[in-house]
């Protein structure tokens, strides 16, 4: 059962989008440890 | 700088003066002035946010950085994604609802005027000292141009951003940063551009990474667990979380942008924004001054970057010392181009070695001559670059984007400034029931006041080492603290207001005595350290006070 407040106007949940900024940064910090590494 | 070039830096003032003031027209209430009547799409107040956070400091400070020791910086911004989604569950949508108009407002209604007031005016305090460092950055970097004095070049940095600041509120920055942040990017990819062509005239671009990965330079990430080294992994991640945190859940310059957006979700996709772009945007700045290093590998490079300091030295009291150093210099050059030519990488590293030795000395020499103990060369070197080998036109673009960083982070820190002092010292504590009108009045003036003040600071820190670090220095110093407040307001029912109180004021001793008692410390765990200071205090105290 959803509350009143989940369905205030313009206030929506975003979940998929906080995992994503998530996986991006993970992504980001090991494609630079793998460059460091790379040219190292 | 051509004819050219000017003509391009001055159009773009001309533009960004005549956008803000076109943006008067809705500034006739507070809310409008302040808050921009609560009406910006999340794009606008998206790029408000990053264009307030990348002053020219990012473009100067962040290349020259870059250019001594690579990309290891960028840790300092692994907490920041973290931290705006934490900010997006939770500071956004109860700001937002709260109706305030500075993030301090709400902490009288949670504690009361005293943690309300001393929360805004350590604010104030932390952001007068960063806003004259601010200007101070692209001041630096036109004065060595042009050799005017720091004083004219702030003046004529600081004058047209405060005009239309005052005059056109919010609405203004918000909407010249959009701008501003335009030309930024597109200064950067410019300068790449040409980077990439100078280097591959010499060696291709493979070649180009392994030079500077020989010397270090493309070790980003640093795993070691250290509580002395600036960057690395965990302080990133641990530090710059709480920095973010703090910076933009309680600091005014950034909550005062997000209380802009139409709505809670236009707030949050505004702070999501930058969660996605700021890291690759760093990178961006970073790498460029990594590409200025190697770039200067196959052109000769100065012994040093500021020309002026460069001539003061060879006709001041050391200029025999001097001139042996630039021979010696010269031929070092020479070698080092050769060894990085081929594929001598030992040879490359001892030349590159001896080449930063003689630097050091060339930089002592400077503050032997000057009296100048903080002076740092690297703050020089990016700005060298484009007036030396960028073409006409893309100088002036190159000017306008070091104009447009430092203005709209400027210009976002005095709007917020103004705000503070108006709704948080002036209508709370001096006059409670005057109109609207009359407070738009005092906006105005005050908006004008801090404007002043800026310049005046920033004629005084042109000169303070790296200039990067001094910002986040100055900031780390209070926004742990301001964090633990915030985190004791919205995280605790249990916390009282004088506990919040106590352990604010134990906060600030504590990190001030680790900052100047263990200046081993680095800066980014001041962070860390204040906010846990005053939520623990606070907690012990709200439980005896009650």
């Amino acid at each position: 059962m959803t509350t009143s407040r989940e369905h205030e106007p313009g206030d929506t949940p975003m979940p998929r989008r906080y995992v994503a900024v998530v996986v991006v940064e993970a992504l980001i910090i090991i494609a630079l440890w793998a460059l460091g590494r790379a040219y190292s | 700088m051509s004819p050219i070039d000017w003509g391009v830096v001055v159009v773009y003032l001309v533009w960004m003066v005549a956008d803000g003031l076109r943006r008067s027209e809705n500034t006739d209430k507070m809310e409008g002035y302040f808050l921009a009547g609560r009406s910006l799409p999340w794009w606008a107040v998206g790029l408000s946010v990053m264009a307030t956070q990348l002053s020219a400091i990012t473009l100067v400070g962040t290349t020259g950085q870059a250019y001594a020791t690579g990309l290891r910086f960028v840790q300092f911004y692994f907490g920041l994604p973290l931290a705006m989604i934490v900010l997006s569950v939770t500071v956004v949508p109860f700001f937002h609802r709260a109706k305030v108009y500075t993030a301090y407002e709400y902490l009288e209604q949670r504690f009361d005027v005293r943690v309300r007031t001393a929360t805004s005016l350590l604010f104030l305090i932390g952001r007068a000292f960063s806003l004259g460092v601010v200007l101070a950055a692209p001041a630096v970097v036109i004065s060595a141009i042009v050799g005017w004095s720091i004083s004219m070049t702030v003046l004529i940095l600081g004058v047209p951003m405060v005009f239309y600041t005052v005059f056109g509120g919010v609405q203004a920055v918000a909407w010249t940063d959009v701008k501003q942040m335009v030309i930024i990017v597109a200064g950067l990819f410019a300068a790449i551009g040409i980077l990439i062509f100078g280097i591959t005239r010499d060696v291709s671009l493979a070649h180009a990474l392994d030079l500077a990965g020989a010397t270090g330079r493309l070790q980003a990430i640093d795993t070691r667990v250290s509580l002395s080294e600036t960057y690395t992994l965990w302080s990133g991640l641990l530090g710059g979380f709480f920095l973010s945190l703090s910076y933009f859940g309680c600091d005014q310059s950034q909550v005062q942008r997000y209380l802009t957006a139409k709505s809670i979700d236009e707030g949050r996709h505004s702070l999501l924004m930058s969660a996605f772009v700021k890291i690759p945007l760093q990178l961006l700045v970073l790498g460029t001054g990594v590409l200025v290093f190697v770039f200067y590998i196959f052109q000769p490079p100065p012994m040093l970057f500021n020309r002026v300091h460069d001539a003061q030295v060879q006709s001041g009291p050391y200029a025999a010392e001097y001139a042996n150093l630039q021979r010696a210099f010269d031929q070092e050059v020479a070698t080092r181009r050769q060894a990085g030519s081929g594929n001598d990488t030992e040879a490359f590293l001892a030349s590159d070695a001896r080449m930063k030795a003689l630097r050091g000395q060339a930089v002592d020499i400077v503050k032997k001559t000057t009296g100048d103990d903080q002076y740092a060369d690297v703050n020089y070197v990016f700005p060298t670059f484009i007036t030396t080998h960028m073409p006409v036109g893309l100088v002036g673009l190159m000017i306008a984007a070091m104009f447009a960083a430092a203005m709209s982070t400027a210009a976002g820190e005095l709007s917020a400034l103004s705000s503070a002092t108006v709704i948080d010292f002036y209508k709370r504590h001096f006059a409670k029931h005057e109109t609207d009108a009359h407070y738009l009045k005092v906006s105005k003036f005050s908006t004008a006041a801090w404007g002043l003040l800026a310049c005046v600071v920033a004629i005084f820190a042109a000169d303070q080492g790296s200039l990067i670090e001094v910002v986040n220095r100055y900031g780390s110093l209070f926004y742990g603290s301001i964090l633990g407040v915030f985190i004791l307001a919205l995280l605790t029912k249990r916390a009282t207001a004088t506990g919040a109180f106590v352990g604010l004021l134990s906060g600030m001793a504590v990190v001030l005595s680790v900052a100047f008692g263990m200046p081993w410390i680095a800066f980014l765990w001041h962070n860390l350290i204040g906010a846990v200071v005053v939520v623990a205090v606070g907690m012990a105290v709200s439980s005896f006070s009650k």
